[in-house]
């Protein structure tokens, strides 16, 4: 129930256009409520306030009037730490559907020091720091993604409690960003079809050459340590990579035609395992999916990688 | 339904007549508790049981730490760490007002478990287990019942809170604990109002509340320096001070209890029950104040201010007592227009009220007895503004068979005192004559007016008037009394104050223990009670002037001003008056503020209170004022956040000016730096200053450390230096030359 309405409060709070950065966040709409704290600090305000209405006892109503005035000022101090805040940049990495999103958030603090700036995505994991006066804080978030896709991250809710706890002050922003979520790999054989401009098209059942020696070359920060050449390296000659290619040595097709799947999802998360398979393995692979084919690129090229990812999450 | 309910329920009515009766004696019970009670069943839910939930929760945590760390069987978590300090201070804020009137232990105790809780986290210390702490609590409540004696009241209250603060600091292992701690200082200072509520006791309140809450925000945001933190408390201590004043003023106040709670009344020094020679003269030399009188009128004169507390009736040969209760109701005919006034007492000092001789109007909370003496207060008398009307001229009613009581002496006692009161009845031709008679021996047979007399014993009316003749009033009253009686005029003694100081800078009067007095009232045929005085012949000035008058030089108490005291003596006496008259002001005021000032306050905003539209006006305006100070406070912290920039900026405009009446004119889209270059290329001899004031500006609005206070300074000094006009360009003829 609860989580219904939070839900329902959610989307009353975030409605209104997505922004783009830099969002200042005098410009959003602020909240203010007590928090927990806040409701036993009222409780026992009010019990006071009771007992010195019984005995008319004066020097209780002034103190409880005291401590009831100061939580209200409070509050201007609380919605201010957070208005004065600008969020200044957006970046955010790759993942794959099911995994976490990691977003980088920064804030710049323009006037004064600013503390205890929690910044999260709704039900995420939220990180609390001081930004301090002048500086620009960044801050890492994650957000859980559940389907491949483009996606827009919803609720990113920048709160703080300052300075006493007793009320907390928060802004719901809907960033303007695309966020592409790759679908999630799910292992497969590795199927390719030959080049259909070089080879005769016929899908080919191979493991990846692992026995055809290329060349070496020089390492690369990444490179799995297996292919390390241990000898060269034991002779001192430096450390080189030993490369391999497949019997043909050619480009290779990562085809729709060759998952054999009734789900059409299934097939999309075979082929991504299949992509980042390939990608490992060093091999120019190519990608042919309805509608879209993408020729193959030099090996290990990540721009090529993610080109045939993000065919595959935009899939329709 | 409710028919069958009740016919055939008669098991159910029983069950419920003994529930009702239940509920009456736990309610009766409730009326037995002091009137802070409630506030101390809130102290207690917070600070006592919270603390002992958080024990069970924490004795389950520590089963599972006990393998897992040396440290201590009752770990903290890292969001507490380095707290201890910081709480012990807060707790010291609320302890220190305290110290007064607990137990020398408590304050040792408090002191012993925080140093012990502050260095266990440094010292690597361990900390108690559950069994251990609930020993310590045990062993607190224990300690503070012997204590006090067992009596719930405040003193018991404070000691409880000030013992469990203490023990309180040993189980902090979460960040609610720090929390329920700021809590219990913050009741600790509460409470110690309840003690006394003073202008200085306030003034520490709202020290304490800056100090305290500064604290709370640096255990809630570590990262805010100390100086902000304080920074911080105290403006929101500030702007909540105005905000405060108009919910204090503008709450509705009633009269009465709310809940039906009615506090029981509370002990307290002052007159005693019994007059012996001896126990007036023990209040003369204090200077407590016991209550203040504000006159509607002028203030009367000295010798009329004699302020009625008790009339003692019986006498032993030794001691006067105000044995029976008189009967409720009096009659009183004044004969001089009626004085009204308004008294405050000091309920520390007393627990009865003073009206002046004789009242006609009397609060509410209290009654006349038949010896015009009044009802102590229900309730317990507070601290609060009581209205009175007396008159001082009057006549008293006819003779009531329980006057007979004014009557008795005790047989077979002084025969030489009754020998002479015998002498004068024989001699006299009325009681009138008799009096005269009795005065005129007083005055004539070197009687001192002393509060050294020697001690008396056996026939002690006999040897006071023949042998010692040194004493106080209440020698002289209760002489006087004797002869009267042994005359057979109805007489008694009437404790009570006389005089008073008035106080310039308020034009009230305040009443001292100094001027407690004792005199006589005899019953006069045709006049009713009369009231005589009878140290006014031996010491006059006493009457006339005040206390301390007409004693031996030797005798006055030290803080008597008599008429050769020194300038010096003068002026801090002055001054010891402006403070009574401004803690007089605040004590009526405020701490006194009840229904009827508010009725006057409403007044004044032209609000009568006694229709519902007045109440719903008074809230309207209370919100409008509420709502003025909390706007302008916003606008004040909006205001400030911004002040910064603003300067920096208004240098940077005016050294723009100053360039645009050189014909220099930058272009909105014109950064600094290249507008300097545009300087050096149209104005080279203005560069060098121009050059010094574009660093400055770029250094502060995009350098690293921003806009520090002294750069701003160092900005504003270089632009108001900068003076293009005095900057001569080279001359053009000069260059030439060369």
């Amino acid at each position: 129930m609860s989580g219904v309405l939070r839900h329902a409060a959610l989307k009353f709070w975030a409605r209104g256009p997505r922004r783009g950065v830099p969002i200042p966040l005098r410009s959003v709409r602020i909240y203010i409520l007590p928090t927990h704290q806040g409701a036993l600090f009222a409780g026992v305000v009010l019990a006071m306030v009771a007992g010195s209405m019984n005995y008319n006892d004066n020097a209780g109503f002034l103190f409880a009037f005291l401590l009831a005035a100061m939580a209200l000022m409070s509050t201007l101090y609380t919605q201010k730490n957070l208005k004065e805040l600008t969020l200044v940049s957006e970046k955010h990495d790759l993942a794959f559907a099911g995994d976490r999103l990691w977003f980088d958030l920064a804030l710049k603090a323009n006037t004064a020091s600013r503390y205890k700036i929690s910044v999260g995505f709704q039900d995420e994991e939220r990180i609390t720091r001081d930004v301090p006066s002048g500086e620009t804080v960044t801050f890492r978030v994650p957000h859980a993604t559940e389907k491949r896709g483009l996606f827009h991250p919803e609720g990113l809710i920048l709160s703080s409690t300052y300075p006493f706890g007793l009320f907390r002050t928060w802004v719901v922003i809907r960033i303007n960003t695309d966020c592409l979520v790759f679908p999630k790999p799910l292992t497969h054989p590795f199927v390719v079809a030959q080049d259909p401009s070089t080879g005769d098209g016929t899908g080919e059942l191979k493991r990846p050459g692992t026995d055809d020696f290329k060349e070496l070359r020089p390492y690369q920060p990444g490179d799995p340590t297996h292919r390390i050449a241990w000898k060269t390296l034991a002779r001192g000659q430096g450390v080189w990579t030993k490369t391999f290619e497949a019997d043909h040595g050619s480009a290779v097709f990562i085809s729709w035609g060759h998952i054999h799947t009734p789900s059409r999802e299934t097939k999309i998360r075979h082929l991504c395992h299949l992509i980042l398979e390939a990608h490992q393995q060093g091999l120019p692979y190519g990608l042919m999916v309805p509608g879209i084919t993408i020729k193959p690129a030099e090996p290990r090229n990540i721009a090529h990688r993610d080109r045939c990812l993000t065919s595959l999450a935009m899939m329709a | 339904m409710s028919m069958r309910h009740h016919s055939n329920n008669a098991n159910g009515l029983r069950r419920d007549k003994r529930r009702a009766k239940r509920i009456c004696n736990l309610l009766s019970r409730w009326h037995t508790l002091p009137p802070e009670a409630f506030f101390w069943a809130t102290l207690t839910i917070e600070g006592t049981l919270l603390p002992h939930t958080l024990t069970r929760e924490g004795s389950l945590l520590n089963t599972e730490f006990t393998h897992s760390t040396k440290k201590g069987r009752h770990p903290r978590e890292e969001s507490v760490t380095g707290s201890l300090p910081s709480l012990v201070a807060a707790l010291g804020a609320g302890l220190l007002p305290h110290i007064p009137h607990l137990n020398p232990w408590i304050p040792m105790w408090c002191i012993g478990f925080w140093g012990y809780a502050a260095l266990s986290e440094t010292r690597r210390w361990p900390l108690p287990r559950m069994v251990f702490r609930t020993g310590l609590t045990l062993l607190g409540f224990a300690g503070v019942f012997l204590s006090t004696g067992g009596i719930i009241d405040n003193t018991f209250g404070a000691s409880l809170l000030c013992v469990m603060a203490g023990l309180k600091t040993l189980e902090i292992r979460r960040e609610r604990d720090l929390f329920i701690t700021i809590f219990i200082a913050y009741f600790m200072v509460l409470s110690s109002l309840f003690f006394s509520a003073s202008l200085p006791m306030t003034l520490y309140m709202v020290g304490a509340m800056i100090h305290i809450t500064a604290i709370l925000l640096r255990l809630h945001c570590p990262g805010v320096p100390l100086k902000d933190a304080f920074k911080v408390s105290g403006a929101i201590t500030g702007t909540a001070i105005p905000l405060t004043l108009v919910l204090f003023f503008f709450f509705p106040r009633i009269q009465g209890n709310l809940f039906g709670i009615t506090p029981r009344p509370t002990a307290t020094s002052g007159f005693s029950d019994t007059l012996s020679p001896g126990s007036v003269s023990r209040l003369a030399r204090s200077d407590a104040p016991v209550f203040r009188v504000t006159f509607d009128g002028p203030i009367p004169p000295a010798d009329e201010r004699y302020f009625r507390g008790i009339v003692f009736q019986t006498f032993n040969g030794k001691t006067w007592r105000s044995a029976s209760q008189p009967p409720a109701g009096a009659f009183i005919e004044a004969t001089a227009s009626p004085v009204s006034y308004e008294m405050i007492f000091e309920t520390k000092n007393t627990d009865r009220f003073f009206p002046l001789d004789l009242p006609l109007a009397i609060p509410k909370v209290t009654g006349i007895r038949a010896d015009y003496t009044l009802k102590k207060p229900t309730g317990g008398l507070k601290g609060t503004a009581y209205r009175f009307q007396s008159a001082t001229a009057y006549h008293t009613g006819p003779w009531t068979p329980w006057e007979a009581l004014f009557t008795l002496t005790p047989k077979g006692t002084n025969p030489r005192s009754r020998a002479l009161a015998r002498q004068w009845r024989a001699e006299a031709t009325g009681p009138e004559e008799i009096v005269e008679k009795a005065l005129r021996y007083l005055e004539t047979h070197d009687f001192l007016y002393t509060l050294t007399p020697p001690t008396l014993s056996g026939q002690r009316v006999d040897q006071f008037l023949f042998d010692t003749r040194r004493g106080y009033c209440e020698h002289y009253a209760s002489a006087f009394t004797f002869l009267m009686r042994a005359a057979g005029i109805p007489a008694r003694i009437v404790g009570g104050y006389l005089g008073g100081t008035i106080n310039p800078f308020g034009d009230y009067l305040i009443v001292r223990q100094a001027d407690a007095h004792a005199w006589t009232e005899v019953w006069l045929d045709g006049k009713g009670w009369v009231r005589v005085d009878p140290t006014s012949v031996v010491a006059p000035d006493r009457v006339s002037r005040g206390a301390g008058f007409g004693l031996p030089e030797i005798d006055r108490p030290s803080f008597f001003l008599g008429d050769r005291a020194s300038f010096l003596a003068r002026g801090i006496d002055r001054l010891r008056l402006g403070w009574d008259a401004i803690n007089y002001q605040w004590d009526s005021q405020v701490i006194g503020y009840s229904d009827t000032l508010q009725d006057d306050f409403l007044k004044k905003l032209g609000i009568s209170s006694r229709h519902w539209t007045g109440w719903l006006k008074a809230t309207l305006w209370g919100l409008a004022f509420c709502a003025l100070i909390v706007s302008l406070a916003w606008l004040a912290v909006e205001w400030r956040g911004r002040k910064r920039k603003p300067r920096v900026q208004a240098s940077w405009r005016l050294f723009q000016r100053k360039l645009e009446k050189q014909g220099l004119t930058r272009h909105a889209a014109t950064g600094p730096h290249d507008f300097l270059e545009r300087i050096k290329k149209e104005q080279p001899h203005l560069y060098p200053e121009a050059r010094t004031i574009t660093r400055l500006y770029v250094a502060i609005t995009y350098g690293r450390e921003g806009a520090t206070h002294e750069k701003q300074g160092e900005l504003k000094r270089a632009v108001a230096r900068f003076n293009p006009k005095k900057l001569h360009p080279r001359k053009q003829g000069w260059k030439a030359g060369v």
